[in-house]
């Protein structure tokens, strides 16, 4: 797999120092890095990361080596920022502190994090690629196409990460851990 | 590889009949997803500006200075490129083996290749040496069950089923994996030694760098000069540094295992406390975040006693904030930067120590 028809044009200009290209690069590929980055970081740390990523990826953009690539190699490039961020204690310390208005949205917000605590507890093919679907809303093919892996290797870790998960879940709050 | 059945239709692309758990989850984590907003990132523009006029003599010897200084810098990338490019499925080296030493149940006498899903199995008092990729080596201890999973460029996964293994690795952080039946284990760059057992027990010492441990219990981040035990079925210890005393060490079990029910102003945290040296901060840190409650006691207090004035933590932020506010004093811990992997250079080149050396956890 080697990214939409468009995603080498769009490399290729933004190589050129096409401002254009590299906005459309950013909102094309930024749900998959925000999602890898979800999957090992907490949220706050993923939109920041998200960021960061692009800017280290547009700056190193003349060390690709082929156009098609772009999308395996953003994603490891997110994978490592991810790593890196590892190295702080907040991914341990479980739910983001943020401020609370409405008990319902706090009951929202806890049911998501606890979903997502059991989705980073899979193993890590199964863990990027059911965040990319079910939280960034991406579809299969989607997800293939914009990481550089191959449908069927997709299908395989949704199928199978789904199944953890169920279990996972239907264990409870301790389940999930 | 094969597809699986296909009655995930919803699950891959919205298409069948809804699957109403897939859709529940959809609907509660779909506010975590990617807000669009505007890209903020400054477009990169190198600029270059050579000198000329009556500087000229001065500046061709500048020149030919950072011409050679350019050289180098090429010279030192094309190698860092080729010591990260590996071909997918692409077999290791087995460099030297010493005793009974297996692959995919063949007896090996000298070198050989193991290729991914081959299993690689020592008796013991045996030892095998492999070249990582490029990345680094390995070698594998007596009684040891290896298996290569998959290796490609920037990607190397491989599982320990049994056994002691070591590893120096000198790549981007998470290049290298190994998963034993406690978890997974990823380099950070760095140097580390591996114990398995079957029941998930064992093991893990650093010599350099960082190594992450991610399990279903959770993830711990092990820095040079640490050690952490994992208990059946792969729970998780708390790292301590390698010169921590035997008291010190005991108290730490202790106090791990008892959890929530340990006392905060208990005799065992005054009996680490006690036997608790600077270099053991680690230890403290991760007891305060994994049990935030022993922030009320003498353990918050030897830490501030310990850490660096300007790296501040008060016990009322910890209360009010959670863990987070312990940030500070992780930012201030004497150990490498993980971003600053390449530090390590030293482990870029192969050692000539002898196995039984390089397998031995013990300080140095």
């Amino acid at each position: 797999m080697d990214g939409s028809p468009g995603t080498p044009a769009m490399v290729k200009a933004a190589r050129a120092g096409d401002g254009a290209a590299m906005d459309r690069l950013y909102r094309h590929f930024a749900p998959v890095v925000h999602g890898v980055l979800l999957s090992y970081v907490q949220h706050a740390d993923a939109d920041d990361l998200t960021q960061d990523v692009f800017e280290t990826a547009l700056q190193r953009l003349h060390e690709l080596r082929e156009d098609a690539a772009f999308p395996g190699w953003i994603v490891s490039i997110a994978r490592r920022a991810a790593l890196d961020a590892k190295r702080r204690p907040a991914p341990l310390t479980g739910l983001d502190a943020e401020p609370a208005s409405d008990p319902a949205e706090v009951e929202d917000r806890t049911d998501a994090e606890r979903s997502l605590r059991a989705i980073r507890a899979l193993p890590e093919a199964y863990r990027e690629t059911l965040v990319l679907r079910l939280v960034e809303g991406l579809t299969g093919p989607e997800i293939a196409e914009r990481t550089g892996l191959t449908p069927g290797s997709v299908r395989v870790n949704l199928h199978r990460g789904m199944a953890q998960l169920r279990e996972r879940l239907a264990r409870g709050p301790g389940g999930d851990r | 590889m094969s597809h699986e059945p296909r009655h995930d239709d919803y699950l891959w692309d919205r298409s069948g009949p809804v699957d109403n758990e897939v859709a529940g989850l959809e609907r509660r984590l779909a506010p975590l997803a990617w807000q669009p907003r505007q890209r903020a990132v400054a477009t990169p523009t190198p600029v270059v500006r050579i000198g000329g006029g009556r500087w000229l003599r001065r500046a061709r010897r500048a020149l030919v200075a950072v011409a050679a200084l350019v050289l180098v810098a090429l010279g030192t990338q094309v190698w860092y490129a080729h010591r990260l490019q590996w071909p997918a499925a692409q077999p290791w080296r087995i460099s030297a083996v010493d005793g009974g030493v297996t692959v995919g149940g063949k007896a090996l006498t000298a070198g050989g290749w193991l290729e991914p899903g081959a299993v690689l199995e020592t008796s013991k008092g045996a030892s095998a040496r492999l070249r990582i990729a490029r990345i680094g080596e390995m070698v594998l201890g007596g009684d040891s069950r290896f298996a290569l999973v998959e290796t490609r460029d920037g990607r190397h996964r491989t599982r320990l089923q049994r056994g002691t293994l070591w590893a120096r690795v000198w790549a981007p952080p998470g290049s290298f994996g190994v998963s034993t039946p406690g978890g997974d284990v990823f380099d950070l760059g760095c140097e580390f030694v591996l114990q398995a057992r079957e029941d998930g027990s064992g093991s893990l010492t650093v010599r350099s760098g960082w190594v992450q441990i991610d399990n279903a219990w959770r993830e711990v981040l092990v820095p040079e000069g640490a050690r952490v035990e994992f208990g059946v079925r792969g729970e998780p210890g708390i790292p301590h540094d390698l010169g921590a005393s035997a008291d010190f060490v005991a108290a730490l079990r202790t106090l791990h295992a008892q959890g929530r029910r340990t006392d905060a102003d208990g005799p065992t945290v005054h009996a680490l406390v006690a036997a608790s040296r600077p270099q053991d901060a680690i230890s403290l840190l991760y007891l305060l975040q994994f049990h935030p409650h022993l922030a009320d006691g003498p353990v918050f207090d030897r830490m501030a006693q310990i850490m660096p004035a300007q790296a501040r933590v008060a016990r009322e932020d910890l209360r009010a904030q959670g863990t987070d506010a312990l940030r500070p004093w992780w930012n201030a811990l004497p150990y490498p930067r993980i971003k600053r992997w390449w530090l390590q250079w030293p482990d870029a080149f192969a050692t000539g120590k002898a196995p039984a050396e390089l397998l031995d956890t013990e300080p140095r």
